[in-house]
């Protein structure tokens, strides 16, 4: 698997950048049909797989009782990166940088193999990256997978702490150090986005109303003396904010696989679209944002707003004028169409009715494409992804020879995040066609972050082995994704789902619950995991394999039914069961320290918690 | 879709009876020839004594993925159940000595091959040394098959027995039929006695997880030491005792099938090695008349 080299060097201003929108897309889609018309025909026979982990870096004072993010991310990824510089090819593990200057993102130096009986080396891999990490911190350093640090961007959350100070962002909370600043990519679409949305962001978080929650939130800020208030009456609940990209500073894990060809990536990426807010709503564990238990219990809304570039003509609040297209979603969010042209009539069929919602793409460039001989779902799809306009441009990049570089169609492929990205095979390697999942919400634990990784590999397993059929209408997913979101999902809502995947010839969408998605309702749907443990049966595994993905199995299984609780609801229980806790919703200081040192403890194992793991 | 009766000058023993069906499928005959015949799914043959039925690979059969997350019996039951309910063909039909459940060849060439690893998993009733043999040969010559990679016996049957028919296993290997043995259902001790006593060693043993919930360490330990594949399964100890035969014969309206037990079953799959994907899966079973 490789990564994309995060660029070190001069970002143009936005405008400059903004003029050259147009050069970006013109080669980027040149680029795009150079490298698909090398590579649509590449087999790639095994299956390598791999998983990314984004890690939190925080400061804990034991006397003060506080932990706060500690910015020193880029310190430790210099340690962290030497193994990988002097030997590339031996490598055990890569590191990246993210958007937080708190962050550090792992994934396994070689890609997993697709022999089933490797699924059981995934866990070790991730606990040696933890050990890995662990090396370079300082004593009173840990470092977490929390998908969201409770006092994001509320005032001192840092350590060192930081001045308010933010020309990128424009925040009135989120301070520019607090962003990675040595890769200029992150200050870059941060400001870059902004500028280019023109107004204010509106983000609102509603805030989970407590039986002492106030009826208006007051945001008062130390260092700047400003009290930003929001007051609302008792009809509209509250809400917290955020005004900025910060909402990058989020974690999450993401799992990519490489598919045998064209054909069989675009089945995944199909396939694994109406998976995603399954996946996201058994893995939810953001339910405290800016220090407030909030109504959501994930994030992937918040960093779609966040990240969303679109003017307010491209929303559709203003007549266009300048721009071209009203476009219907962030260009964080979730697929808008689906993409493959293989099973049956029937299913093929489907995808066409199924594309339901509108998909705003440039003609003329779908022309391009098609004259240049690529596949109409293709085409179409990047003629999608094709709409935006690139967010940052390095000046050593702009002039590219289109036959051998490809950096233009990276610069638009990869600041389009959606639920499951197609990625090219890279010419003259050995690295093919693949889908990389990215719904899911990093959890506590590696042995949860295990669980869901081989869950998810073996979903693909027996999508491909079994040929079934999960796509639902795009309309459908696309308020699955708004449901999975709510606090308590699992017990309260129904998701939409093809409960006769089995069929080449017909279909049954309809609202089941998680539970009887993942764990069956008799005779009616079997469940994804009596499906996965008899595919486990039929390869006649590994004992030792069998055994431990066991254990995986009984903790999805036990967070679907709601016998065990999600990273989420753990955590909210969490803070409204601590002693300082006033029932106003509000997570302070002392009760951030309590729970970021429980969670340290629940991963080193000297903590126990029957409700999350069942023991 | 139809009967193809051929006329009586034919051998009546089965196992030059299979070589025949082999023949008949180069020649293409009347308006139903045997390859046309063995596209469709529920397709019947009768020759004189005994019925075959074609089948196809079980992944592509709807109703059956629809089980495949229950037992291993309850799926062959569905299976067998799907398989007769081609009313019409059967219809004033009955075998005399065997039925026969024959999956279609599965066409695959050298270098695929090459990719798939593909193993089967022999289960009698009653067990007999002709048995094993018969029955993996049979089972690669329908399938189309060289040699299985590995060729598992169930065994929950006096230990004593396996050590007798084990020989017979061993000529699979001998004449290049199977690349490896493996046995299950079987106590630790027997197992290392049979690695032990035998010429050509088990190099897998499977167990049943859901029977034991942990591997018992001695075993563990000395597959390790000795480089077996220590395996799980989830088989009952019968796979098709003669209830379900019954059960089937009702609900399909095949009453005739009432008398018949079964010999010998071998359900094969083939896994794509480095992909972890499932390619095909079935059985080769004959039943015979009580």
């Amino acid at each position: 698997m490789t990564r994309k080299e995060l660029a070190k060097g001069s970002p143009l201003s936005w405008q400059e950048t903004k003029q050259k929108a147009s050069h970006v897309r013109k080669h980027g889609l040149k680029q795009f049909i150079n490298i698909y018309n090398k590579t649509k025909d590449t087999r790639s026979p095994a299956l390598k797989w791999g998983d990314e982990i984004e890690y939190m870096i925080i400061a804990l004072d034991q006397s003060a009782k506080t932990a706060h993010v500690s910015l020193r991310s880029n310190e430790i990824l210099e340690s962290l990166q030497r193994e990988e510089i002097e030997n590339p090819e031996t490598a055990r593990f890569l590191w990246r940088p993210e958007y937080g200057a708190y962050m550090v993102e792992g994934t396994p130096g070689k890609p997993y193999s697709g022999v089933l009986k490797d699924l059981l080396t995934v866990e070790p891999c991730m606990i040696q990256r933890r050990k890995e990490i662990q090396k370079y911190l300082k004593s009173n350093e840990i470092a977490v997978t929390l998908t969201s640090y409770p006092r994001l961007a509320c005032p001192f959350f840092s350590e060192p702490p930081l001045p308010q100070e933010s020309s990128s962002s424009k925040s009135t909370f989120f301070p520019d150090m607090a962003i990675n600043h040595m890769y200029p990519r992150y200050r870059a679409i941060t400001f870059n986005t902004r500028e280019r949305r023109g107004d204010d962001y509106h983000i609102r978080i509603p805030v989970m109303k407590d039986q002492l929650t106030r009826n208006s939130i007051t945001e008062v800020f130390e260092f700047e003396e400003e009290e930003v208030e929001e007051t609302l009456t008792e009809s509209i609940p509250n809400f917290v904010c955020y005004d900025s990209v910060d909402g990058m500073g989020y974690c999450c894990l993401q799992v990519t696989f490489q598919a045998f060809n064209m054909d069989e990536a675009r089945t995944l990426y199909d396939q694994l679209a109406p998976i995603c807010p399954i996946l996201l709503a058994l893995t939810a564990a953001s339910p405290v944002h800016r220090g407030f238990l909030t109504g959501t219990d994930c994030r992937w809304n918040i960093i779609s707003q966040c990240v969303d570039c679109r003017t307010k003509e491209e929303r559709g609040l203003e007549p266009l004028s300048r721009d071209r297209f009203i476009i219907p979603k962030s260009r964080y969010d979730s697929i808008s169409a689906y993409i493959s042209n293989e099973g049956s009539r029937y299913v093929k069929l489907l995808i066409l009715m199924y594309n339901d919602v509108p998909v705003v793409l440039n003609d003329h460039y779908l022309l391009e494409l098609l004259e240049a001989g690529v596949e109409e779902p293709i085409a179409r799809h990047i003629a999608h992804l094709f709409v935006r306009d690139p967010l940052v441009l390095f000046s050593e990049k702009v002039d590219q020879e289109d036959e051998k570089e490809i950096d233009h169609f990276d610069n638009i492929q990869s600041t389009n995040w959606q639920t499951v990205r197609l990625k090219l095979p890279l010419p003259d390697t050995d690295v093919g066609w693949r889908v990389e999942f990215r719904p899911c919400e990093v959890q506590i634990t590696d042995f949860e972050n295990a669980a869901f990784v081989c869950f998810i590999a073996l979903l693909t397993r027996i999508i491909l082995s079994y040929k079934l059929n999960f796509l639902i209408p795009i309309s459908k997913v696309d308020e699955n994704m708004k449901r999975s979101q709510e606090k308590d999902a699992i017990k309260n809502c129904k998701f939409y789902f093809n409960s006769n995947p089995f069929d080449s010839d017909s279909d049954e969408v309809t609202e089941m619950t998680i539970n009887e998605i993942i764990n069956g309702k008799d005779g009616y749907f079997s469940g994804l995991i009596p499906l996965v443990e008899s595919f486990l049966n039929a390869t006649e595994i590994e004992a030792e394999t069998h055994q431990r993905l066991h254990d995986y199995l009984r903790l999805i299984s036990g967070r679907a039914s709601g016998e065990l609780q999600t990273a989420a609801s753990w955590i909210r229980s969490f803070v409204r069961s601590h002693p300082s806790y006033k029932f106003d919703s509000q997570v302070t200081e002392e009760i951030t320290y309590d729970l970021i040192t429980a969670i340290n403890q629940l991963e080193q194992g000297t903590r126990k918690e029957p409700l999350l793991y069942g023991y | 879709m139809g009967k193809l009766q051929i006329p009586c000058c034919i051998p009546q023993t089965s196992d030059t009876m299979w070589s025949f069906l082999l023949c008949i499928k180069q020649v293409s005959g009347k308006q139903t020839n045997i390859n046309h015949i063995k596209e469709s799914q529920h397709t019947v043959i009768v020759v004189k004594m005994s019925v075959y039925l074609f089948t196809e690979n079980m992944l592509d059969y709807p109703e059956v993925k629809k089980n495949v997350s229950h037992t291993p019996e309850k799926e062959l039951e569905e299976f067998l159940k799907l398989t007769l309910q081609s009313k019409q063909e059967l219809d004033g039909l009955k075998a005399e000595h065997y039925v026969h459940l024959i999956p279609k060849a599965i066409k695959i060439n050298e270098e695929e091959r090459s990719t798939l690893k593909i193993s089967a998993k022999l289960f009698m009733n009653v067990p007999n040394e002709m048995k094993i043999y018969k029955a993996f040969n049979e089972a690669l010559q329908s399938l189309g098959f060289e040699k299985f990679d590995a060729a598992v016996v169930a065994w929950p049957h006096p230990k004593e027995q396996l050590f007798e028919v084990w020989p017979v296993a061993e000529n699979l290997v001998d004449d290049g039929l199977v690349s490896c043995l493996g046995v299950s259902d079987v106590e630790t001790q027997t197992f290392v006695l049979l690695h032990e006593k035998s010429r050509l060693k088990p190099e897998i043993v499977q167990i049943n997880l859901e029977a034991c919930c942990v591997v018992p360490p001695e075993l563990a330990s000395f597959a390790r030491a000795n480089d077996i594949q220590l395996l799980t399964h989830n088989d009952p100890k019968e796979l098709l005792p003669k209830k379900t035969i019954e059960e089937i014969a009702k609900s399909t309206g095949c009453n005739w099938l009432k008398e018949f037990s079964l010999d010998w079953a071998v359900r094969y799959q083939a896994l794509v090695k480095c992909r972890g994907v499932l390619k095909a899966k079935g059985y080769v079973i004959k039943l015979v008349k009580d």
